[in-house]
């Protein structure tokens, strides 16, 4: 079942894209990104086959590129900036500090499916550094004080509401 | 009419100014003798959020404002006539803190809405582009040629002598593409233009696929971007409906299309072949060059790639005249440039100076100096590809050429100021894991050399250093440079480069001494309690793996072979009793 409504889904997306052409393979991937949270081989296939070139060159496309998620992530996706000013400022310590206390690394989802722990490049917000965002808001001149009690409330939010 | 502007650009979202403009919001509601805007970045980002309020031409900014002082404003500003002093930072007498800069990339951001045309055609706008289609493409060539504005996206290569080269290709299909494809790891010039003033860069397109030929544009943005995205796309769909982009663009012969291609994340792509690669749905890996784009680009058609900067100029260029640019500058760089300057510095925000103006006074006179009163190291300017200048050079001029004698680069203009507390090696090793990272991978030495020099510095910061060490840093950087294919892997070593031609002694330092005189490497660093010590217990209480023992009221004791080095005590004392070697 799960399998023919993604597939359906996928349908969906690519009927957007008249006469596909092969530069419109990112924006393809990307709305079905944002769809699924993340592209698995199935997914791939399929737009691949629809926009006309083969899966191996769609995952070498999907996998060369940052934005793109191979696997499922957490509800929550924290990035924390790792730009010049924000490493100046301790983003290194802060990274260390939440690893930590999420129990995770850099990269991994926490066991119960709630928090992915990511690094990003900069995100341009520089004097206001440290920078972290949570899958769309911005928090600026975070300290690892800051960031646990955000953790704590989504955690709270998550398993007492 | 009162007028209250407040600055939603990335940094003031970010710092809560969406709040501060729905409580002016509800608060005006329904006065019309009020008029509410958003406007882009006002350059302040020290103080976001802001907000500026004007009664009959009297301008008053703000910042930073929460929700309770917007409600102060408003009632003793907006109606009761009375500024509140105590969060003004400047008001029209004393005419804002541009003192110093030169502002004309950024001449309407943080001014006009830009969400709105009207604004933007206000003051100017498209005036630079009715005057261009009264031209030859030639003559509008030579106008940005006689202005010299050179590339503002890092390589410094004139632009009006790019453009010459794409119109005298002969093809029936030419390309215009905007490079907003800002990576830089601490610049924030391109998102801020785009987010605070998208038609200029819009224009400075249109005028630019006049001058050479072409009709069609792409602008590539970062999908990092998502404001930028949005205004740029707003931007396009308003150009449309007033006949600014389309088909007989103001009547004329000329038509143009822009579309808008997000990119995914890689660094690499700000390389102009990676770029266009990109565009056409490829991993984005640069090509040789020649052919030059201007020759074959885009789907091998001739192509034109300026940076969003550079676009931003045009404008003003065919707009005022080339004298209007080149009367600013020194002789080889005119002009203007924007600086994101951030790190350790009081006012931290996007300045646009006069090219030739002395390093000195963008870090101390416009940024206020140093945070906390430390003692300025080094200024890190251009990146990944740039290098640190010390402080005996501070009084270099900020122009293509003097700052290339450094070793670092204008580049696209992040100024990252380090202070006492940042370790050089540390600051090069960051840079190289950047590369390492962002490497494509096409050329061996970009993609093992950086790895192997990442390694090295790796090894030195962990106190495993050894003294070949910077012989061998400083051979694989040569070979880097001189094997790769683009400026991604040339450039890659610059950062080592520079701090060991201006700091081998902090390198010396972790490699003979096994110290890190910033205190920044952990494996480097001790911590030890001294005699001041009274026992209070705190720093047992917060070290995260027991480390510290001791009864209350008698001096601690931090055991080092359990210590993880976090510094949780040492932040937690308050009375200096800790110290860290």
């Amino acid at each position: 079942m799960e399998e023919i409504k993604t597939s359906n889904i996928v349908d969906n997306i690519l009927k957007k894209y008249e006469n596909p052409k092969k530069s419109d393979l990112s924006k393809a991937l990307l709305d079905a990104q944002n769809e699924f949270g993340y592209l698995n081989e199935d997914i791939l296939k399929k737009i691949s086959a629809y926009i006309g070139v083969s899966a191996t060159e769609a995952y070498g496309f999907a996998s060369f590129y940052s934005m793109y998620n191979l696997e499922k992530p957490g509800k929550y996706i924290f990035k924390i900036c790792k730009g010049t000013a924000c490493h100046i400022k301790g983003a290194k310590r802060l990274i260390n500090e939440i690893e930590q206390y999420l129990g995770i690394k850099e990269g991994e989802t926490t066991p119960d499916g709630l928090i992915k722990l990511e690094t990003s490049s900069c995100l341009g917000v520089c004097a206001l550094s440290p920078v972290l965002i949570i899958n769309d808001k911005t928090y600026v001149r975070v300290n690892s004080k800051i960031v646990k009690s955000l953790i704590d409330e989504i955690r709270a939010e998550n398993f007492n509401g | 009419m009162i007028r209250i502007k407040v600055g939603t650009a990335t940094c003031g979202n970010a710092a809560g100014a969406q709040k501060v403009f729905d409580k002016f919001k509800e608060l005006s509601l329904n006065d019309k003798d009020i008029s509410l805007e958003e406007t882009g970045c006002i350059g302040m980002c020290y103080v976001e959020p802001i907000a500026e309020v004007a009664v009959s031409g009297e301008k008053y900014l703000y910042g930073p404002v929460d929700e309770k002082i917007a409600e102060l404003i408003f009632q003793d500003h907006v109606k009761g006539g009375k500024p509140v002093e105590k969060y003004v930072l400047s008001n029209t007498s004393n005419e804002y803190k541009f003192n110093k800069q030169r502002r004309i990339v950024l001449r309407n951001t943080g001014v006009i809405d830009p969400e709105k045309i009207d604004d933007y055609l206000a003051r100017d706008g498209y005036n630079g582009l009715k005057k261009a289609l009264a031209k030859k493409p030639e003559e509008v060539i030579q106008i940005v040629l006689d202005s010299g504005l050179r590339g503002r996206g890092g390589a410094g290569f004139p632009t009006g002598m790019k453009w010459k080269f794409a119109n005298s290709s002969k093809n029936d299909k030419k390309y215009v593409i905007c490079n907003a494809d800002e990576g830089d790891p601490g610049a924030f010039m391109d998102r801020s233009v785009l987010e605070g003033d998208p038609h200029s860069v819009l224009e400075g397109m249109l005028i630019c696929g006049y001058a050479i030929g072409a009709n069609e544009g792409y602008v590539y943005c970062r999908a990092e971007y998502p404001l930028a995205i949005k205004r740029l796309i707003d931007a396009i769909k308003q150009a449309k409906e007033r006949n600014l982009i389309g088909d007989n663009i103001l009547g004329s012969n000329f038509s143009f299309d822009i579309h808008i291609k997000e990119g995914a994340g890689a660094f690499v792509c700000g390389e102009e072949t990676a770029l266009m690669a990109s565009v056409e749905g490829k991993r984005g890996m640069p090509r040789l060059r020649p052919p030059f784009p201007a020759v074959s680009g885009l789907w091998t058609k001739p192509t034109n790639i300026n940076n969003v900067e550079t676009f931003a100029c045009v404008g003003y260029i065919l707009s005022n005249g080339a004298e209007s640019f080149n009367k600013y500058g020194t002789e080889k760089s005119k002009g203007t440039k924007v600086f994101a300057l951030a790190g350790k510095i009081n006012n931290g925000g996007l300045v646009e100076v006069e090219m030739g103006i002395p390093l000195r006074e963008v870090i101390y006179d416009i940024g206020g100096g140093i945070k906390d009163g430390k003692k300025f190291k080094a200024v890190q300017m251009g990146g990944p590809s740039g290098g640190c200048i010390p402080e005996h050079l501070l009084d270099t001029k900020v122009d293509y050429e003097s700052l290339m004698a450094t070793g670092a680069i204008v580049g696209s203009g992040g100024m990252v100021v380090l202070d006492e507390d940042s370790c050089m090696v540390d600051v090069a090793r960051y840079f190289l894991n950047f590369t390492q990272n962002e490497s494509c991978g096409k050329c061996a030495f970009c993609r093992i050399g950086t790895k192997r020099m990442l390694e090295i510095l790796n090894k030195i910061c962990d106190g495993k250093g050894e003294e070949s060490d910077i012989a061998d840093l400083m051979d694989l950087a040569a070979k880097i440079k001189n094997s790769s294919l683009c400026a991604l892997g040339q450039t890659a070593p610059n950062p080592v480069l520079t701090t060991l031609k201006y700091f081998e002694d902090e390198y010396v330092a972790h490699i003979k001494d096994k110290k890190c005189p910033a205190g920044v490497c952990t494996a480097l660093i001790n911590f030890t309690i001294n005699d001041k010590c009274i026992g209070c217990q705190l720093c047992k209480k917060v070290c995260p793996v027991a480390a510290i023992s001791g009864s209350a009221k008698v001096k601690h004791q931090i055991d080092q072979d359990v210590c993880i080095k976090c510094g949780a005590c040492y932040k937690a004392c308050k009375i200096s009793a800790i110290d860290k070697k």
